[in-house]
């Protein structure tokens, strides 16, 4: 199966985009499609031997659509883009700034003399000497306004004249009635000086500008929620230097090439993800991973592109470049998961679809029903006017993606890479989380844990060992041999090494005969473990493995091997309880190994001695005991059990395959993070209720007093100013609550 | 003979123009309403399965009334 992402020309409602899924999805051999309309952009998967791109864009091409498949941007790209949005930023800070320079003196004009203590006024404006100078100034001033809000009356007249209002649709008719409505009065005045007093030049243009600044101020903040993103598109360098033949060239990093030795100088920033080749020297990879200790790195190590070199000057052999490269799979993780929808978001993409029309049928209801009941027209329209006004449902639609943007760019600080908004949402609802053991509660890689020894010291013991495995492959050989060098022990040669399958190894050493092995070979060479057995059992039910050291036919000692717990691992799994989830731990190990290591941090239930193919069935047990359940693993053989669960969370970035079932990347080997992903995703949903809540509460409450419900027992009427403020605070409030997510401590 | 399929799915102008081209490309003799949701062919049965064919090409599924 192939995911792809393809660019949708021509779409303009929730039909098309519907209209997109249902012909690609007919397609046989294709397995998902998404179309993201606020993106134009389709993610679909199928299978490559059905289908291909060239079906799939014809498939759209008929539909009357276009597609493209979609070019990951390059950084210059992003950069336009940026400098693109900014450009657009300007223009509406322009228009704006157009719009409140005559919106005042009109304010000053038309509401001056009604306050306590009236503002002075030329005579030659005065309202009922000069009522035609009055209503004509008024008139000039609020066109003007109206000018620099011209976008409202193109995009809200195309839409409702298509039969598919939007906001903007309320706005141009609300606010264009006052203005026709005053028109006609201000041509009446010469007739009736009366008409003069029934002037809403003020509304339409004050309630324009308004929402203006409210469109300025959301603009503003939504920049803000896509900052994640770039902030890593900004980590990576544009030139690398290259070594080759014994020189150092600066080229730039589009022309390096896999393979390539590069220099990293000090103070510098990785510019590609390599192997270090020559040098010592500590990284900081906390922009990537989260991780805020510097790493330590030495020939053999891997460095990400992106990452910061601090003190040495290291040679790199380059191993990913352009899209490979793990910073570019991040962006690209986090691009996907920003332009994927919610089901939550789904929900109020259909409430707010059918809130517009209805808001209008509202509108026109209330106008005709105070209109009947003999209110004077000015009156009718106020109502009109400002029940169109605040019933916008523009908070509605920046709920939930504002929100998410904030979310993924949050997790993508501390190193949690959430693939889809799909998986956020499913992430707070998860009550089973199961714990492959190896390499996700442990270390996954086995270590010396004690040394027992009457014959000879330990240290004498370990470089024995270690000295005599040395040319072994085994993993607990490697172990040994790791065990010695950590604690600064030159290894000596040993001759005549054989390794003894199943059983260990046997070599030279100082010209004695040396055995390394287990219970067994012991046991078939018939050495006489003594007061050892007794040792050897107790590190057997910790969960450890006893490595017997012989020297001719004496046991000098034990060497035990044991893959050891995280640090973090217990704490971690008492804060992911702490949220009232149950924590399960995986193993294919044996049930006494398994106890022993669950026991330690405090897993709720033990699952041993479970084949690799058989790790989905757990999680699909589960499942059917009605549970969400999250599968944290970090190899290949979890694959299978990632892709069953309903978040599958890849641990330490994990094996590409891994990553590739997944929906959570996490780029530490850090259960901290499990507790930090799911904390992260109910603060998350919480946010969008929040929002949500707001947005409904704000109009269900609006429109009714709006609509003068409360005028006939003698409440108040809703000014369309008031109603324009209280709009477009509602979006500049939903949007600052979003961005507010960026605050939490996820710790 | 005429027969009217109807399209739940068509809500804007974009849908109506969409089905417009299509339908003037297979030169079916047709009308197209966005307020009832519907597509009045003007033919034969072989007219109306192209038009249905057509329809489906266009992500819209539609019901014979």
């Amino acid at each position: 199966m192939k995911t792809e992402t393809y660019n949708i020309k021509g779409m303009t409602c929730a039909s098309c985009s519907a209209a997109v899924e249902r012909v690609t999805r007919k397609l046989d051999g294709v397995s998902v499609s998404n179309v993201n309309l606020a993106t134009n952009k389709m993610t679909i998967t199928y299978d490559e031997k059905r289908v291909n791109p060239e079906l799939i864009m014809n498939k759209v091409d008929r539909a009357g659509f276009s597609a493209a498949l979609e070019v990951p941007e390059t950084k210059k790209e992003k950069q336009e883009e940026k400098a693109e949005q900014e450009e657009a930023l300007h223009k509406i800070r322009f228009r704006l700034i157009g719009a409140i320079i005559f919106a005042l003196p009109l304010l000053y004009i038309s509401m001056g003399h009604m306050v306590p203590w009236p503002m002075p006024l030329p005579e030659m404006l005065h309202m009922h000497m000069h009522p035609l100078n009055f209503a004509v100034t008024q008139l000039i001033l609020t066109a003007i306004v109206l000018f620099f809000g011209r976008k409202f009356y193109i995009v809200g007249f195309k839409t409702l004249f298509r039969g598919h209002p939007n906001m903007d649709s309320l706005v141009a008719i609300g606010t264009g009635s006052a203005f026709l409505y005053s028109l006609v009065m201000t041509i009446m005045i010469p007739s009736n000086k009366h008409a003069v007093d029934q002037l809403y030049y003020e509304s339409a243009a004050i309630v324009v500008t308004l929402v203006m600044l409210g469109k300025y101020l959301e603009s503003r903040s939504k920049g803000k929620t896509s900052e994640a993103i770039r902030k890593l598109m900004e980590l990576a360098p544009d030139i690398a230097v290259l070594l080759k033949d014994g020189k150092e060239q600066e080229v730039p990093v589009e022309q390096v090439q896999a393979g390539d030795l590069i220099l990293v100088r000090p103070g510098s920033k990785v510019p590609l993800d390599g192997i270090v080749r020559q040098g010592v020297s500590s990284v900081d990879e906390s922009m990537l991973t989260g991780e805020s200790i510097p790493v330590e790195k030495e020939p053999g190590d891997e460095v990400i592109g992106g990452s910061m070199n601090y003190n040495g000057a290291m040679q790199v052999t380059v191993s990913r470049v352009g899209s490979d490269t793990t910073l570019a799979k991040i962006i690209k993780l986090m691009e996907d998961a920003q332009g994927k929808k919610a089901p939550i978001s789904k929900l109020a993409d259909t409430v707010a679809g059918y809130f517009v029309p209805a808001v209008l049928l509202i509108a026109l209801a209330a106008a005709v029903i105070w209109a009947v009941t003999g209110h004077p027209a000015s009156f009718v329209l106020r109502i009109f006017v400002s029940v169109l006004v605040i019933a916008c449902p523009c908070a509605l639609g920046l709920a939930t993606p504002t929100a998410i943007m904030v979310g993924t760019g949050l997790g993508a600080k501390y190193g949690i890479l959430i693939k889809s908004g799909e998986a956020l949402e499913i992430t707070h609802k998860v009550g089973a989380v199961i714990l492959d053991k190896t390499g996700t509660i442990t270390e996954g890689k086995p270590k010396v844990t004690e040394i027992i020894s009457k014959e000879i010291s330990d240290d004498n013991l370990l470089l024995l060992a270690a000295s005599c495995e040395l040319p072994s492959e085994h993993p607990l050989g490697q172990a040994i041999v790791e065990g010695a060098r950590n604690r600064g022990m030159q290894l000596k040669e040993v001759t005549d090494f054989q390794s003894l399958t199943g059983k260990g190894i046997q070599a030279v050493y100082d010209e004695n005969q040396i055995y390394i092995g287990n219970l067994r070979m012991v046991e078939e060479m018939h050495f006489d473990l003594g007061d050892y057995q007794k040792a050897a059992d107790e590190l057997a039910e910790k969960g450890q493995t006893p490595m017997f050291v012989v020297r001719e036919s004496q046991v000098l000692g034990i060497v035990s091997v044991a893959d050891t717990v995280k640090e973090t691992s217990k704490a971690a799994i008492d804060k992911i309880r702490s949220l009232g989830v149950k924590v399960y731990m995986l193993t294919g190990d044996n049930k006494r190994t398994a106890a022993y290591i669950g026991k330690q941090v405090n897993a709720d239930e033990v699952i041993a001695e479970v084949l690799p193919e058989d790790k989905a069935s757990v999680v699909s047990i589960l499942q059917k005991e009605g549970k969400k359940v999250m599968m944290v693993g970090d190899g290949i053989n979890d694959a299978p059990a990632l892709a069953q669960a309903d978040v599958g969370v890849a641990i330490g970035s994990g094996s590409d395959i891994a990553m590739e079932s997944s929906d959570v990347v996490l780029m530490k080997s850090d259960l901290m993070d499990v507790y930090r992903a799911i904390k992260l995703s109910k603060s998350t949903i919480r946010n969008i209720k929040e929002n949500l809540f707001w947005a409904f509460i704000f109009n269900t409450c609006g429109i009714p007093v709006a609509a003068g419900l409360l005028y006939p027992f003698g409440g108040p009427l809703l000014n369309p100013i008031i109603a324009g403020l209280a709009m477009s605070f509602s979006s500049v409030f939903v949007v600052t609550n979003a961005l507010r997510l960026r605050t939490i401590k996820l710790k | 003979m005429k027969t009217v399929l109807k399209a739940e799915d068509m809500h804007c102008e974009k849908c109506v123009e969409r089905i417009t081209k299509a339908m003037k490309a297979a030169d079916l003799d047709f009308d197209v309403s966005l307020a009832n949701k519907t597509v009045t062919i003007d033919g034969c049965e072989h007219c109306v399965a192209q038009a249905k064919e057509i329809m489906d090409d266009l992500g819209f599924e539609v019901k014979e009334i």
